[in-house]
């Protein structure tokens, strides 16, 4: 297991150098001067040389990926213009917002999700199973930032039960923190929840067919047991797999749901620094958010070989 | 012996499925006994309906899509058409074993092999971990298992098949049933694997004279353990009787075909026949005798109204109209027919 | 507009005849969930064809004394803030909408075939293809195309684009995925034996039996393409502002949330019929052509 953690680790560097290459590659598409978009239409053609320099764009295109290299391996993400701060800085500050909205919808994605799809196998082709299987594919049906808007509308509007957003710390206020976080989290968990349901269901139909099921049942075991001690557990391998998908659509959902509901966390900072042009702080927040991703992905592949005794026991 | 009450007696039981194309009947009003301690051959072609006459019995079909009715399915003195769901749970692993066919995919992969042979004790019995442990350590020893107490921490995938189905073995006698229901044990293992482990199933029913519905579609393997055979074709019973007196008498011409498709029995290793056609789909059974279409014995009236059982001896009957002009043939000496 | 006319990759009339045979599709027209979806993604199309035609009004004609008309017969879905007929704005977005999704999934069939069949048929291109897939695939999706329009500069071809980016790699994926296993098959060694090249052997043999996954797979990057289209507009980065674009409505439409809910509501409502009709046909397809288990051999 320690080993194949490590080997996992080490595939991922080449993959993090790949990561940050796209990454500064995509800013070259910015079509003209950036220095120019940058600077705005009020600038002085000195304010365009400075910032030429403090961005780089005066020197030559491998001069630019040397730099931009040796300031990645230093953890220098670069400095955002629109706050004036190293991104790394600004990025770290704001992580324990996003990651507490972040557990908080994996959380619901996973028990409602999971129970959900569950259920709808346990009674397979009957009302329930119908209704679980319609929500779920509205689930992944519907926008997720439409999602929050009208529960918006519904819940802080008409009924004025939840606050419209923002953020309170959790351990100063946990309920303000839940109620202000329920509908944020709620809104991102939507989609994964609809895919978790679905792929919970199918996979638990596909293992109840199979032979240890039977056997199961033969040795006169309930049906409680049948499902939670010999089904489950090879429901959860496939389900694992999963995982690292659903990370990616909440991380990418970060974005849209944090500006809607003025959440301050990482998701806010990137759509803010992509109303401003604020090109260091993209480039630098998706790096950062490829690299958690990548991280994360690992512990995932890592719970699944630990899950799975056909890998874990050689 | 003093005549006993048998220990499984099946009286009118049938069984459909109800599926997209809509519902077929796969067995169709099957009655036979069980003694103690007798081994009964159940054999048939893939499709026959023997396996699910087995599940149907102790209510492993899945609810959704089957649907089992018997006149009356006695078993140690209860009616199990009667048996609640939680009844019929207290049975299943109880008094009741029950070893199936693909012993690679019949255990669980996440669990281990411990806790798999644990299970039905620890379901049926008051009865510590620890005990339950031990037990299961004894009886992987007995099902001839090296090391038990190792492979008690084992995962199935770390066991070879004719291992694992030694497992399903000791799992299925874990609460010493009286009745054994085993579905094709050996059908997917190595030839030599598959003499040891019928050889194991004797050897353990000598010793707890458990009753054995043996189910399978080889007539060696009939031949070797069975003491009395009922054989299948399309979901009804075409014969049944004492051993001795199907292999002596066929019977019915399908009985007849499955033994000259075993070179063993022929005595004449060196020729296969074997039986044109093959089983009707269960959508579009032929009207009277479903062996007709294939027979090459069948009269017009085959073909017009189901054959009735026709007794040839103590226990023994056949389901075929010329059934009794069979069995004085089959005296005749090979050859002298054909 | 079906997701079937999509397999046209390679271009083989006997392909299309083999693809779907006539079992198959009697299934489909009998599968459920594959109807509603193919009814559901005809009517967006008419919509989105018929547009001009059914549009009461220019979409972007504005009418000052009428703004902020609720639905009523008058205006069918409403008005917005400018005075601007919500119905007519719609039908225009659902041909934005799907322009896009369908410039993403062609865009998607071309690349992924390609890509995929060079990754899973040469042994050579496959690490550095897969590699490179692994990275793109490594962003979290929707913020990849977010930071490729927010470099590029917002406008339709960006989405489109910057979208297909983020899709080529999981098509190519899948199709690398079949030809992997359709490459080991008997007839493949067969028409080597015979003395096939190569591109003859993936163009007759191999692609034809990766189409099923493939089209499963186009269905599903259609619905994606236009939930995702709906976001980049949202956050400016996708159509022109002045265009008829859902996700740009459901912006716009948010500033009127309190007193004008329908602005929100009635285009979110048209983005999710559109993805729902394109998830049940995905299902559909998926159930019926059952690429995991099905591998016809040609």
């Amino acid at each position: 297991m320690f080993a194949y953690t490590l080997r996992r680790l080490a595939q991922a560097v080449p993959i993090l150098l790949l990561v940050s290459l796209i990454s500064f590659g995509i800013m070259q598409l910015v079509p003209g001067d950036p220095a120019a978009v940058l600077a705005g239409p009020n600038a002085t053609p000195d304010d365009l040389i400075r910032l030429r320099e403090t961005l780089g764009l005066d020197k030559s295109f491998l001069t630019q990926i040397m730099i931009f290299y040796t300031n990645l391996f230093k953890g220098d993400l670069g400095y955002s213009i629109i706050l004036g701060e190293p991104v790394l800085k600004v990025v770290i500050e704001r992580s324990p917002i996003s990651i507490s909205l972040a557990i908080y919808s994996l959380v619901l994605t996973i028990v409602l999700g999971l129970s959900i799809g569950v259920v709808a196998a346990m009674k397979h082709n009957r009302w329930v199973d119908q209704i679980a299987m319609s929500f779920a594919l509205i689930g992944v049906s519907v926008p997720n930032f439409w999602l929050g808007l009208v529960m918006i509308v519904l819940f802080s509007v008409h009924l004025g039960w939840l606050p419209t957003g923002g953020y309170v710390p959790f351990f100063e206020d946990p309920a303000g923190w839940f109620l202000a976080a329920t509908m944020p989290a709620l809104s991102l968990a939507m989609m994964q929840i609809g895919l978790l349901a679905r792929l919970t269901r199918s996979t638990m139909l596909e293992v109840l067919g199979q032979d240890y099921i039977r056997t199961a049942r033969a040795k006169g075991a309930s049906e409680a047991r049948v499902i939670f001690k010999h089904a489950m557990n090879n429901v959860l391998i496939p389900v694992v797999t999963v995982l690292g998908m659903i990370l990616s659509v909440l991380l990418s959902g970060s974005v849209i749901v944090e500006t809607i509901f003025a959440v301050p966390g990482i998701g806010a900072l990137l759509g803010n620094a992509i109303l401003g042009r604020d090109y260091p702080m993209i480039q630098g927040g998706l790096i950062f958010v490829a690299a958690v991703l990548l991280i994360l992905n690992i512990v995932v592949d890592v719970l699944y070989a630990w899950l799975d005794p056909r890998v874990r026991v050689q | 012996m003093t005549r006993t009450d048998p220990i499984l007696s099946i009286e009118g039981l049938s069984t459909s499925f109800t599926g997209d194309e809509g519902t077929v009947v796969a067995v169709d009003d099957v009655s036979f006994d069980v003694n103690e301690g007798e081994i009964v051959g159940l054999i048939g072609e893939s499709g026959s309906g023997k396996s699910v006459t087995a599940l149907g019995i102790i209510g492993l079909l899945p609810k959704d899509t089957a649907r089992v009715t018997a006149k009356r399915i006695m078993f140690d003195g209860r009616d199990l058409t009667q048996a609640s769901d939680r009844e019929l749970r207290r049975l299943r692993g109880g008094s009741i074993g029950m070893v199936f066919q693909e012993p690679m995919s019949s255990l669980n992969p996440v669990l281990k092999i411990g806790d798999q042979l644990m299970e039905p004790i620890r379901i049926h019995e008051r009865i510590s971990r620890r005990a339950a442990f031990d037990r299961g350590v004894e009886l992987l020893a007995k099902v001839g298992i090296p090391s038990p107490a190792q492979r008690m921490n084992d995962y199935p995938h770390q066991l070879s098949g004719g291992m694992r189905q030694r497992v399903m073995i000791a799992i299925a006698l874990s609460c010493s049933p009286k009745l054994l229901l085993a579905d094709e044990p050996t059908t997917a293992l190595d030839v030599t694997i598959q003499a040891q482990l019928l050889d194991l199933l004797l050897e353990i029913q000598a010793e707890t004279r458990m009753a054995i519905v043996l189910i399978t579609h080889s007539m060696g393997v009939i031949a070797e353990c069975a003491d009395k055979v009922v054989v299948m074709y399309s979901g009804r019973i075409a014969e049944q009787g004492p051993v001795t007196e199907i292999f002596d008498r066929p019977g019915h011409p399908y009985t007849r075909g499955l033994m000259q498709c075993t070179p063993e029995l022929t005595g004449n290793p060196r020729r296969l026949t074997t039986i044109p056609g093959s089983l009707p789909s269960l959508s579009a059974l032929p009207p009277g005798c479903r062996f007709a279409p294939r027979c090459d014995l069948a009269l017009d009236a085959c073909r017009t109204g189901r054959p009735p059982m026709i007794g040839l001896g103590e226990k023994h009957a056949s389901a075929c109209i010329r059934a009794t002009e069979l069995v004085t043939r089959s005296m005749l000496p090979e050859g002298a027919e054909a | 507009m079906t997701s079937l006319e999509l397999n046209e990759s390679p271009r083989d009339a006997s392909l299309l005849r083999r693809f779907l045979n006539g079992r198959r599709v009697r299934r489909l027209l009998r599968h459920r969930s594959f109807m509603i979806g193919l009814w559901l993604c005809v009517f967006v199309a008419a919509i989105a064809i018929l547009a001009p035609v059914i549009s009461p009004v220019d979409p972007n004609k504005m009418a000052i004394r009428s703004r902020f008309q609720p639905p009523s017969f008058d205006f069918l879905l409403g008005t917005d803030n400018l005075g601007r007929d919500l119905f007519s704005r719609v039908a225009w977005g659902a041909r934005l909408s799907l322009s896009i999704g369908l410039g993403v999934v062609l865009l998607n069939a071309v690349f992924g075939v390609i890509l995929g069949a060079l990754a899973g048929y040469f042994r050579r291109l496959d690490g550095i293809l897969m590699r490179l897939s692994d990275a793109l695939m490594a962003f979290p999706s929707v913020l990849l195309a977010i930071g490729i329009a927010a470099a590029m500069g917002a406008s339709a071809m960006t989405a489109v684009i910057s979208l297909a980016v983020v899709y080529i790699p999981r098509t190519a994926r899948i199709l690398r995925a079949s030809v992997l296993q359709v490459k080991e098959l008997e007839f493949v060694n067969a028409s080597r034996a015979a003395g096939a090249g190569d591109f003859h052997i993936l163009r007759r043999h191999i692609l034809p039996n990766c189409m099923a996954p493939l089209v499963v797979q186009l269905s599903f990057v259609f619905a994606y393409a236009i939930l995702s289209e709906a976001v980049l507009s949202f956050l400016g980065l996708g159509a022109a502002p002045t265009d008829a674009s859902w996700g740009i409505m459901i912006s716009e439409g948010r500033s009127y949330i309190r007193e004008a809910p329908w602005l929100t509501i009635i285009p979110g409502m048209a983005i999710a019929i559109t993805v729902l009709g394109l998830n049940l046909l995905g299902d559909g397809l998926r159930d019926v052509l059952d690429p995991r288990v099905k591998l016809e051999q040609s």
